[in-house]
């Protein structure tokens, strides 16, 4: 039989300095009528309290403890409410320690008070330990506190050693009863302790209008406290309207570049907030909960295990995201939706004073088995959870304005949708989860998948709620978040043979004689065949001026020469261009990633924006060229299965008659080009459209038609000689030497070059 | 474990009262009072004036020199009893000798109770002729380890001047346990987990004259549950049955008999072994 022993160790904080010697100015009667207890409360030269760690430790009364391990016996009692770890969809429930001590007199030796030989009273009479205690420190929040378990055969170092941060004391109470209540880590995390972004203090000096490039902040000097310099750049949020880039900083006056992240530019009013944004572009899901834990939480980096992090995210999801946070949010909400976005579990594991990070999975068939042998009688008990269950799970993604709220379903350029019909059917209803994913970028269709394949492999049949107890002696010690295997006799195939269920501890409370287990049934059937080195990019929707690496950079890793990536332009899709200047699709610089395969599947479109018809007039016109379509100058494999258009060229403008002429009709494009207005100014060209030119203005001499995808523009009709020249059209394909072309080349329209 | 000296050993041999319980409770030491050769600072000697028995309230030495714990102890009547509570001479074998001023040679100090070893770490009752005086010290001879102890009495013993007979469930013989044992589904022993144990006892004296009850034990009972005290319940008999104690109860003497004599209960919790 073992004997089972109970710890709580309290790590107070104390000054490590001498009274009154350098550099503690403390000096009797100056600064007070005694020294101090070297507790922040009673220090005498806060400036200059320099903290260090004293550990107190405390036990149960009982014969059983080994006078080797020092304790002061006032430990009451222990309520321990472990953890629950919540499986893709946040932060799960804290744990709870709640430790009752009884009062009692103390002699304040054995270091906790380093004056004691200049006291004028006897400690030990004099008041009591709790009291005493009380007396001397404000809080202990933040505060380690460790709870052991263990038994007499076993070092303190060999005993189980539980970790908590103190949240708040009461006490001592008029029956002598003084508690400490402490919390797991991630406690920290919660919105009225930790925000991310930190609130900005600064305001608009004045009103600056929708096309003011610059803004002066008050008060005066808050420049310099709080807004970095602009090198690199950086994004506030005016007034809670419109996100501006920050490009450089001078004392409080900010250089910034209007309406970013689709927001609009407007006018500001003297007085209107400037907060910093968060921003994270293309960072992996253990980059931001590391800086959010980190940095906004003030949590210490040694809680974090960060190569096991990288490592467990690299081989389960390989993704990155993006995201702009315009105001203060909760870092547990961040977290939270980084959890559900990322199909992870965080937890806290006290044991270790470490916070876990994993990726949604199946156990392994080998993991241990909790079965009739070891489980203690009358505990097992399993409980069915169909409100879990999820038949489709729905993903919105691309965010548009970062400044509207987060569960807009109209702020979304895209949603995803993963599906088990053949689920709906055996259950009969379908269950559809929405999950709000302003983390993926746009065009992250793959990557939106892959959240919904995790979640719909984790959910399509709910997972049921099983507990038990097994011996503290057992040789498996459970552990938190690992997962295991039980039987039992309740658990059945359709033979009735008995069936191994595998399950993944959610809760796990250690007493002295058992651990209480919660688990929920690890069902996992996968949805896809997810590759970690996968590297699709999806265009779904129609898009503008597309870089290729830039969007990979938004959803990915950093590329190598192993590297393949995928973009995949959907049919029905057409990827335009803005201006005749820019390509259509860039695939972009991989110089830093020489030898990456890359693979172009084009089922849609890619087209330049057409050219603008000429405007009438007297004199000759031309029309305007069009726009370029795609632009490689790295190899690469196209699979065109759709088209390849350059702008069409806007139509000349006609022969002037009797002063009058007509415009030119606009080139066929993504946009087309605006056909010209007659010398009148009425307009009675056509525009161009995806698929032609306009014809061209018909005052007087008639304009020219605008060009067809990848054609030039038609002159004006030339009886005379004041008649305008259609524009050229754009280039299809910059750098086709670059392209190996799978399969045939497909419609390809207008001029390739290299 | 109780010791007595040899000198009183004469005098108590086919003593009827040789048997009869005695009490240490009494107690002259003061922390201004103690003197030790060594001493660890954070365990300072002056903390054997405290009855916490918890080793962080107790005294350390830093050495493992032979060396001396030596108290100031003036008072009006004879003394014969110093305890010792929370110690490790018996685990790390470390004799002790009692000794006091020679009178007559100034400087020089006298044997009161001879060197012992204890077989463990109980608490210590040890018995000496009622003697008047102003010192007395301890000596400790440590081998490897530096001696330490909680809390020192010096005091008058309280005898009780009847026996305890049947009924008594002396302390040291088991302890109130905890245990909580689990058996699996399948019907298999998984083991038994020991969650606590401590060390209570009851008593009553009986047959009390009154007289001595009001002149004698009654300063005993007004600090009884407030103070620990040490315990032998047959001390010639059981001289390893010692206990450090405080009563769990208010003791509340009763009118028991015609004749007027009187009984009193007890509840006691504590060390022992």
């Amino acid at each position: 039989m073992i004997s089972a022993l109970q710890y709580i160790e309290v790590d107070v904080p104390r000054c490590s300095l001498v009274y009154g010697t350098a550099p503690c100015t403390a000096s009797i009667p100056t600064t007070g009528s005694i020294k101090c207890y070297q507790s922040r409360k009673t220090c005498q030269d806060i400036e200059n309290f320099d903290e260090e760690v004293f550990t107190v430790r405390f036990s149960e009364a009982g014969d059983q403890y080994p006078a080797d391990i020092e304790a002061i016996n006032s430990l009451a009692g222990v309520s321990y409410t472990p953890a629950v770890v919540s499986l893709g969809e946040n932060l799960g429930q804290r744990a709870s320690l709640s430790v009752t001590f009884k009062d009692h007199r103390w002699s304040d030796t054995g270091g906790f008070d380093k004056y004691l030989a200049d006291r004028d009273y006897d400690p030990f009479t004099q008041g009591t330990f709790w009291g005493k205690f009380r007396g001397r420190h404000r809080s202990l929040r933040g505060k380690a506190i460790r709870f052991i378990q263990g038994s007499v055969s076993q070092t303190l170092a060999e005993m189980e050693t539980r970790h908590f941060l103190i949240e708040s004391f009461e006490g001592p109470s008029p029956d002598g009863a003084f508690t400490i209540v402490a919390k797991d880590a991630l406690k920290f995390a919660d919105g009225d302790r930790s925000q991310a972004p930190v609130l900005s203090n600064g305001f608009l000096n004045a009103v600056i209008d929708d096309n003011d490039l610059s803004l002066t902040l008050s008060p005066a000097g808050i420049g310099n406290a709080e807004y970095p310099t602009g090198t690199p750049d950086y994004y506030v949020a005016i007034g809670g309207k419109e996100i501006v880039k920050v490009t450089s900083r001078s004392g409080d006056v900010l250089t910034i570049q209007r309406a970013q992240f689709n927001t609009e530019a407007v006018a500001h009013d003297a007085q209107d907030r400037v907060q910093l944004c968060l921003v994270y572009e293309s960072e992996p899901p253990e980059f931001i909960l590391n800086d959010l834990f980190v940095n906004y939480c003030g949590l210490s980096a040694d809680y974090i295990p960060y190569s096991s992090w990288e490592a467990e995210s690299a081989s389960k999801l390989g993704q990155v995201y993006s995201v702009c946070i315009p105001e203060p949010t909760g870092v547990d909400k961040l977290a939270s939706e980084i959890v559900q976005v990322c199909g992870l579990a965080v937890w806290w594991d006290d044991l270790f004073a470490k916070i876990r990070f994993n990726v949604l999975g199946t156990v392994s068939t080998d993991a241990a088995l909790f079965d009739r042998s070891n489980t203690i009688e009358a505990t097992f008990g399993i409980r069915d959870q169909p409100e879990r269950r999820a038949s489709q799970i729905w993903v919105y993604y691309g965010q548009i304005n970062p400044l509207k709220k987060v569960d807009e379903t109209d702020n979304y350029r895209s949603t995803a949708i993963t599906a088990d019909f053949d689920a709906e059917d055996d259950y009969g209803t379908p269950a559809i989860k929405k999950i709000f994913a302003r983390w993926i970028a746009d065009l992250g269709r793959s990557v939106a998948l892959r959240v919904g394949a995790l979640q719909l492999g984790r959910f399509v049949d709910p997972p049921r709620a099983i507990s038990l107890d097994i011996h503290r002696e057992n040789p498996v010690a459970p552990v938190l978040g690992s997962g295991y295997q039980v039987k039992a006799l309740c658990l059945q195939d359709e033979t009735g043979a008995a069936a191994t269920v595998p399950i993944q501890i959610t809760r796990l409370r250690p007493d002295k004689d058992r651990w209480k287990i919660e688990a929920q049934e690890m069902l996992f059937t996968a949805q896809d065949d997810f590759n970690p080195d996968d590297r699709t990019i999806i265009v779904d929707g129609n898009r503008f001026n597309i870089n290729l690496r830039d969007a990979y950079d938004q959803l990915y890793p950093t590329p190598d020469s192993d590297t393949v990536v995928n973009c995949i332009i959907e049919s029905g899709v057409i990827v335009g261009s803005l201006n005749t200047s820019l390509f259509a699709f860039e695939v972009g610089d991989w110089s830093d990633a020489v030898g990456v395969e890359i693979n172009l599947v084009i089922n849609g479109r890619i087209q330049g924006k057409g050219g603008n018809g000429a405007i009438g007039s007297v004199g000759s016109r031309p029309g305007d060229p069009g726009g370029p379509a795609l632009r490689t100058t790295v190899p690469i494999n196209v699979e065109n299965l759709g088209d390849i258009f350059s702008g069409g060229g806007g139509g000349g403008d006609g022969d002037s008659v009797d002063g009058r002429a007509g415009g030119g009709g606009g080139g066929a494009g993504a946009p087309g080009g605006i056909g010209g207005i007659d010398r009148d100014g009425a307009k009675r060209s056509g525009d161009g459209t995806t698929e032609a030119g306009g014809a061209g203005g018909t005052q007087g001499g008639d304009g020219g038609a605008g060009g067809g995808p990848g054609l030039p523009g038609n002159d004006g009709p030339h009886s005379g000689t004041d008649w305008g020249a259609g524009g050229a059209a754009g280039t299809a394909i910059d750098g086709v030497s670059n392209i190996t072309f799978i399969g045939p080349a497909g419609d390809i329209r207008g001029p390739q070059i290299n | 474990m109780l010791v007595i000296s040899q000198a009183l050993s004469l005098t108590l041999t086919d003593s009827p009262d040789a048997n009869c319980p005695v009490i240490g409770w009494h107690n002259l030491v003061t922390a201004a009072g103690i003197t030790a050769d060594h001493e660890d600072a954070d365990y300072p000697a002056t903390n054997l004036a405290n009855p916490a028995t918890a080793i962080l309230q107790g005294w350390k030495s830093d050495s493992t020199d032979d060396q001396y714990v030596t108290f100031d102890v003036t008072s009006e009547n004879e003394i014969d009893y110093l305890g010792i509570a929370n110690h490790n001479f018996g685990t790390d074998e470390i004799p002790v000798t009692i000794e006091y001023p020679d009178p007559e040679n100034p400087g020089d100090w006298l044997v009161l109770v001879e060197q012992f070893q204890p077989e463990d770490d109980a608490p210590l009752l040890l018995r000496f002729v009622p003697t008047f005086l102003t010192q007395i010290r301890i000596k400790l001879e440590p081998d490897a380890v530096s001696p330490r102890m909680s809390v020192v009495y010096v005091g008058a013993i309280l005898a009780i001047p009847r026996k305890i007979y049947v009924g008594y469930q002396p302390m040291t013989l088991i302890a109130d346990t905890s245990v909580q044992t689990n058996w699996s589904e399948g019907g298999d022993f998984l083991g038994s987990i020991l969650i606590n144990e401590k060390r209570s006892t009851s008593m009553t004296f009986r047959n009390l004259l009154p007289a001595w009850v009001r002149a004698t034990l009654q300063p005993f009972l007004s600090v009884c549950k407030t103070q620990p005290w040490f315990w032998a319940w047959r001390p010639a008999a059981y001289p390893l049955e010692v206990g450090f104690v405080t009563a769990l109860q208010a003791s509340k003497p009763s009118n028991s008999r015609p004749n007027g004599m009187m009984e009193v209960d007890f509840q006691v919790g504590g060390i022992a072994p």
